[in-house]
């Protein structure tokens, strides 16, 4: 197995192992909280990635993406008390068809059009839910959304497991022949299809991925909150995009690390009261600045195994003279 | 041999201006066919109408016996009609292994290769014949221009096209890099028997690579012949030196 000497795979792995043993070295609550949210914001970020980080549609709207999920579980868990085992594949559906319905009228809008027109149906998405605050709960959201498991210790778990799985999913998705057109539409769209690549087809269904997961990730925030709000909806528009961005976007992980990390980060600065904001935006200032492909992209690329055929050809005219 | 491709009275309008104007051409199995005009004279427009990319509003297209207008490019393309660009448009974010994988995952070629190790052979087959086997690990956009058009024309032939169309394959090149090029299209047309339609207004080396052109000019098909009747025609030599540049050439 190649994968063996290939050190980012290792790390990930040991990552993983500390991550899954926590909750027995450690029994503290707030640790094992902040943990399980970085985890849902770990699929936040990937599940942004797969639309925008591949295709370079940025999208400015994704919580309308995990408004659809969340909202869903919200309604119905108002007359129904809905578990887990049907809320998450419901929001799945749900949200894919929705990723579908933005999708297809979007497709032709490029670079700036469609990031604004992405913000735009958020903006829209949050202001139903403060119009039509009967159904929505307005400010206040909805509350009384049954838990996700019993105790934290095992929504620690839950969080874990649905995170490792969708992130592993996005990321097979990113490195397959899907993922490869994903990135050649980005690259260029019309050369895609002068070879003959249904590039419509692939958009969409990167649309509904992406719609996908982050739906399923927002059903899975409700039951852990056990409620649901624009609060805690809202803001992930931009802060996904944030964190996918400095964690670094076209490859899943290092974006949904970024999710994590941030998501922690984010937590642990709190305890700084007025000096949060400050730092949090330097922190970023500065990973923008000196590690503009994304932290973890930049690092995952340190560590790659070196490939020595690699090399820069010369030109013709060069070698002759 | 029969006609592959079958322009007959093409029109495209843009506002009052006739971007080609009843442009009627046949292209025959196996040849290398030229389309040359000096800048402006509607060269790409018709690619474009050819390819998909713009429909025309009049006229129609006849490929391999059927009428392509109204299709889109990537159905025009799965039928085995690929055309290049004139400015370069490699998969930056891809290596050159990859660009090629990338047009062997189109519906026409999924037909074509049904295994893995079936589609290396295929890629490293093409990056043989277009000279970039060298390179096939190196991210794209890491390439000099000499080897981005070799690409655009592997990306194209990778794709097992019946007919080659190629936009300005010589554009941006030193002296010593049309040389390859050129090369590549002739092994694409005698290797892989693929019919090649050339766009060029670099004389030299575009006379010495086709068998049969027509002159183009404000949109309008002026002159056909052998490149050696071509060179002699007095419109053809009008629209490249204005009025009275045959009076030039010929005293």
């Amino acid at each position: 197995m190649n994968r063996l000497k290939d050190i980012r795979f290792i790390l990930i792995f040991i990552g993983l192992v500390f991550l899954f043993i926590f909750p027995v070295l450690s029994s503290d609550f707030y640790l094992i909280n902040i943990l399980s949210i970085a985890f849902i914001y770990a699929v936040y970020a990937g599940s942004w990635d797969i639309l925008s980080g591949f295709t370079g549609k940025e999208n400015m709207g994704h919580a309308a993406f995990i408004a659809i999920g969340a909202y869903l579980l919200g309604f119905v868990s108002a007359v129904y008390s809905i578990q887990p085992w049907l809320s998450i594949p419901m929001a799945a559906v749900a949200s894919a068809l929705f990723g579908i319905a933005i999708g297809v009228p979007t497709l032709r809008l490029k670079g700036p059009y469609f990031a604004l027109a992405s913000l735009a149906v958020a903006s829209i998405f949050e202001n139903l839910t403060i119009s039509y605050s009967e159904f929505t709960g307005g400010e206040e959201g909805i509350f009384g959304i049954p838990f996700l498991t019993p105790g934290p210790t095992s929504d620690y778990y839950f969080m874990l497991i649905f995170s490792f799985i969708s992130i592993l999913i996005l990321f097979i998705a990113g490195k397959s022949n899907f993922g490869l057109i994903l990135k050649s539409i980005k690259s260029d769209e019309d050369a895609a299809k002068a070879v003959g690549i249904k590039t419509t087809k692939y958009k969409v269904t990167a649309f509904a991925l992406s719609a996908m997961f982050a739906g399923m990730a927002g059903a899975v925030m409700g039951h852990f909150y056990g409620y649901v709000g624009p609060d805690i909806v809202y803001p992930l528009s931009l802060n996904t995009l944030i964190m996918a961005v400095v964690g670094g976007i076209g490859g899943i992980i290092p974006a949904a690390l970024g999710g994590f990390f941030i998501s922690l980060l984010t937590e642990l600065l709190r305890g700084l009261g007025q000096w949060n904001n400050l730092i949090y935006t330097v922190i970023l200032m500065l990973s923008i600045l000196f590690l503009p492909k994304g932290a973890f992209k930049t690092l995952g690329e340190f560590l790659k195994p070196k490939n020595k055929k690699n090399k820069t050809p010369k030109l013709r005219g060069e070698e002759n003279e | 041999m029969s006609n592959i491709l079958e322009v007959k009275n093409l029109i495209k309008r843009f506002g009052g201006l006739k971007a080609t104007d009843n442009i009627t051409f046949n292209v025959v199995e196996g040849e290398r066919f030229g389309i040359l005009g000096p800048n402006g004279a509607g060269k790409t427009t018709l690619f474009n109408q050819i390819s998909g990319f713009i429909k025309p509003d009049e006229g129609s297209i006849i490929f391999n016996g059927e009428n392509i207008i109204g299709l889109s490019p990537e159905k025009i393309a799965n039928k085995g009609l690929v055309r290049t660009f004139q400015i370069v448009k490699p998969f930056k974010e891809l290596t050159v292994y990859e660009n090629l994988k990338v047009t062997t995952l189109t519906p026409k070629m999924k037909e074509e290769i049904k295994s893995e190790p079936e589609r290396r052979k295929w890629i490293e087959y093409i990056a043989d014949i277009c000279e970039l086997k060298e390179v096939l690990n190196t991210d794209s956009e890491m390439l000099p221009q000499g080897y981005l058009k070799k690409l655009e024309v592997a990306k194209a032939l990778s794709v097992n096209p019946k007919v080659l169309l190629l936009d300005e394959p010589f554009a941006g090149l030193t002296v010593s890099e049309i040389d390859p090029i050129s090369k590549v299209i002739i092994k694409a047309n005698e290797e892989r028997e693929t019919t090649i339609v050339l766009i060029e207004h670099r004389l030299k080396e575009f006379m010495a690579l086709v068998n049969r052109i027509i002159a183009i000019d404000y949109g309008e098909v002026i002159a056909e012949g052998t490149p050696n009747e071509i060179v002699n025609n007095a419109k053809v030599i009008e629209s490249y030196l204005g009025k009275g540049g045959g009076d030039i050439v010929n005293s």
